[in-house]
């Protein structure tokens, strides 16, 4: 087991007086299921925007694979494309309203195929045929790869999300409140998705949410973020455990 | 939609309408004949003649290739300082952008009008010249909307996404940022047209753009100007023919205003989670 | 008495029926929940009642009684005064019942000088006797919409709702899109309400597990029709149908640990 990603003593400031992130760090290894609870406020989404280079980090480091990334530096974040992959707490801000959602399914395998979208061009006929495959893998129907975004509802745009996430077959799926926006019976449904694929193409993620249940329902190792910390980590069988932060426990008891 | 549709068909027919009719005039519009002068409409001058015994007809016509052709020319060439400059700012962000701003604030501490009489008045008359200080006036408002919009749309989650998909900047600023920013400038641009043709009279009356005997609206306006309580058709002519052109462009850019923003409505209403 | 009545509503769309034949009643200081997915029309079925139904829905059958009295019978003018004094919406979107230039005491007091004849300083006291209930700090009043956080706002809407003294509270996923501590804080400040002021709850939500913590009523939407009604006690630990029983399967637990 080889570590994917290792993320150290990650600080960020908002301005001089106000730090988001303090000493954060977290270690990733391939095929793990890692989650991260905070309430909101707590700087999640922040680190996670800082985990996929679209933020600078203050100070520390993140190494992907061994090799240092950073995000102003544009050949280190050759590396992280179509290996590190992402889903969104709103589907709708996650795709392209103007552009058919076949097109924005098939970005990720459009521009990472080393002979640009020539190649793709001249072979229309089979770019359907894997739009449709991706699309049957996480339960759509195939003709929806003609509509647009408005048509579709939110429990469907997000498993469009996935398939475009999954389809470059990555490394590491970074996942920000990816059923929050969505109802209790929708939510189930995108849970169990993620983990047949997990257990199918074998990658890693980070699930970051508000919700325990959920994310002891989907992780195998648990870190709890607090105040832009991180204040606990534990593996999932032991949240009960009396070693917990009380912070943990205090969770624990709410959704009890 | 289909009323927009039908002004913009219309514009253009009236563009293509200016483009051809000279060609059918018999007079000459630079022709002076004293003796002609300020005559009422007749079989051989359909809308009379000027002070100076010129066709009307001939000269609205050629005329209304000139204001209408100049403004057009303006305003592409405006866009085309306009659009580069706010996908550099709105898009690279930092130093650049911070320039541009403390630029297009000074620009926009005076009136557009001022600053094009100012320019006209420094560089001289001429149709050139005109077209620099109408230029470096129109252009900022263009590249600051393409700058909002591409800063709006610069974080949003489906940008984040592409970027991790290894869409290339180019692509991503054509492809997916764009867009947005073009349906703004469609209809901020099309409202500017009217503006434009005015801006372009105005600095022609008082003598600082088309030079004389150049037809020219404005112009125009200003030469007819003294024989109005005899030939008021030597000034009304042109003054009508400029109102028309100003209240199309007025009403295709407000159709096509509203027509993006309920399409916009559309695709919100739609969405069900 | 009850607050609210319901009975055989039907709400039609040029796409079909939105709900069919729809009954709920809600008593005096009693919380009803009306659960569904989303799309079950349970949304649709609270604006009908405060008659703000968009134009292209319309009640095509049924009566709704509030204290008694046909709310349909009423004349639009008339109903709107019911709305905000009597009947008080709390929403999802709190963002978007706030103007955003308007510090917060100052929007308040509009809306008490709306609905009341109250002077100045008894309504200045009324703003802050109402944010104090919600726990918010004095501070509060000066504060402008976007200095707040959004639990912050949803008290404030509640402030607002609560001021007036209305007999029904119709909320719609107050918390969904607020974390745990903040909907704690509101589901809390909501049930000491019902208890003090003895006005009653429509609850509409998707958690069933405030649903299990507040409501005394429950009632299943789906698809516009009801599937089950009754004690939440009854009906969230000993399910008659399998719709119900699928929505509460679908809540993740901490304990149960799914196959």
């Amino acid at each position: 087991m080889n570590n994917i990603l290792v993320a150290q003593n990650i600080e960020k400031y908002y301005s001089s007086k106000e730090k988001v992130l303090h000493q954060i760090s977290i270690t990733i290894r391939s095929g793990e299921s890692v989650g991260l609870i905070g309430e909101s406020g707590c700087g999640k989404s922040t680190l996670a925007r800082c985990l996929l280079l679209t933020q600078n980090i203050d100070s520390g480091s993140i190494m992907y694979q061994g090799t240092p990334v950073r995000a102003t530096d544009r050949s280190s974040f050759k590396k992280y494309k179509g290996s590190v992959q992402a889903v969104f707490q709103n589907p709708t801000g996650a795709l392209n309203p103007r552009i058919r959602l076949l097109n924005s399914l098939m970005e990720p395998l459009d521009h990472l195929h080393r002979r640009g979208w020539f190649y793709i061009k001249k072979n229309q006929h089979q770019r359907k045929e894997v739009a449709a495959h991706l699309l049957e893998l996480v339960g759509l129907s195939p003709d929806l790869m003609n509509r647009y975004p408005h048509e579709l509802s939110g429990g469907q745009k997000q498993r469009l999300c996935i398939a475009r996430a999954i389809s470059v077959e990555p490394n590491l799926i970074i996942m920000d409140e990816p059923t929050s926006n969505l109802d209790a019976l929708i939510q189930s449904e995108i849970l169990d998705l993620l983990r047949t694929l997990q257990k199918r193409l074998d990658f890693s993620y980070l699930f970051i949410s508000h919700d325990l249940p959920v994310v002891q329902q989907m992780c195998d190792r648990i870190l709890v973020m607090r105040k832009g910390q991180i204040v606990d980590e534990y593996m999932k069988e032991e949240l009960f455990d009396t070693k917990r932060h009380p912070y943990t426990q205090q969770l624990a008891k709410w959704y009890d | 939609m289909n009323k927009a549709r039908f002004l913009v068909v219309f514009f253009f027919g009236m563009l293509m309408v200016l483009v051809v009719l000279p060609e059918f005039m018999h007079q000459d519009p630079l022709m002076v004949n004293l003796k002609q002068k300020l005559q009422p409409p007749s079989v051989d001058h359909l809308l009379g003649t000027d002070g100076l015994g010129r066709d009307l007809m001939s000269r609205l016509v050629y005329g209304g290739r000139n204001t209408v052709g100049t403004s057009l020319v303006i305003l592409i060439l405006s866009l085309g300082v306009g659009i580069p400059v706010g996908i550099f700012a709105g898009y690279a962000g930092g130093v650049i952008d911070r320039i541009f701003m403390r630029v297009s604030d000074s620009f926009l501490a005076f009136p557009d009008y001022i600053t094009a009489i100012v320019l006209t008045g420094l560089l001289g008359p001429g149709v050139i010249n005109l077209m620099i200080a109408i230029v470096a006036v129109k252009w900022i408002a263009y590249a600051r909307l393409v700058r909002a919009s591409l800063m709006a749309e610069k974080d949003k989650d489906y940008i984040h996404s592409a970027r991790l998909s290894g869409v290339p900047s180019v692509h991503l600023v054509v492809k997916h940022l764009m867009p947005a920013a073009l349906s703004q400038l469609i209809v901020v641009a099309t409202l500017d047209i009217g503006k434009i043709i005015l801006m372009i009279a105005a600095l022609s009356y008082i003598g600082l753009g088309l030079q004389p005997p150049t037809p020219e609206w404005g112009a125009m306006l200003n030469e007819g100007r003294a024989y109005f309580h005899n030939a008021p058709l030597a000034m009304v002519i042109p003054g009508v023919a400029i109102m028309v052109f100003v209240l199309l462009s007025n009403l295709m850019g407000d159709e096509l205003q509203d027509g993006l923003q309920r399409g916009q409505k559309g695709e919100q209403n739609h969405d069900h989670s | 008495m009850t607050i609210l009545e319901i009975k055989g509503l039907t709400l039609a769309s040029k796409q079909g029926y939105i709900v069919r034949d729809f009954e709920l009643s809600v008593g005096v200081g009693m919380c009803h929940a009306l659960i569904g997915e989303s799309g079950s029309g349970k949304s649709m079925t609270s604006l009908a009642i405060g008659d703000l139904l968009p134009s292209s829905v319309r009640i095509s059958a049924g009566d709704i009684r509030f204290l008694g009295r046909s709310l349909l019978s009423l004349s639009t003018v008339q109903r709107e005064r019911l709305r905000g004094k009597d009947i008080a919406y709390i929403l999802q979107e709190y963002a978007g019942a706030l103007t955003p230039f308007i510090p917060i005491g100052k929007q308040l007091d509009e809306t008490l000088r709306a609905h009341s004849v109250l002077d100045r300083k008894l309504r200045k006291e009324c703003i802050l006797q109402a944010l104090e209930y919600t726990r918010l700090p004095d501070r509060m009043y000066d504060r402008y919409p976007f200095q707040l956080s959004g639990g912050q706002m949803q008290r404030v809407s509640l402030a607002a709702a609560l001021m007036l003294k209305p007999k029904l509270f119709i909320m719609d996923e107050p918390t969904t899109a607020l974390d745990r501590t903040n909907a704690i804080e509101i589901l809390r400040i909501i049930s000491n309400l019902k208890e003090q002021t003895n006005c009653g709850i429509l609850l509409i939500s998707h958690d069933l597990r405030n649903v299990k913590r507040y409501a005394d009523d429950v009632t299943v939407i789906k698809e516009g029709q009801i599937v089950e009604s009754g004690p939440t006690q009854r009906i969230l630990s000993a399910p008659a149908q399998t719709y119900t029983k699928r929505l509460l399967a679908a809540v993740p637990s901490l304990r149960i640990r799914p196959s």
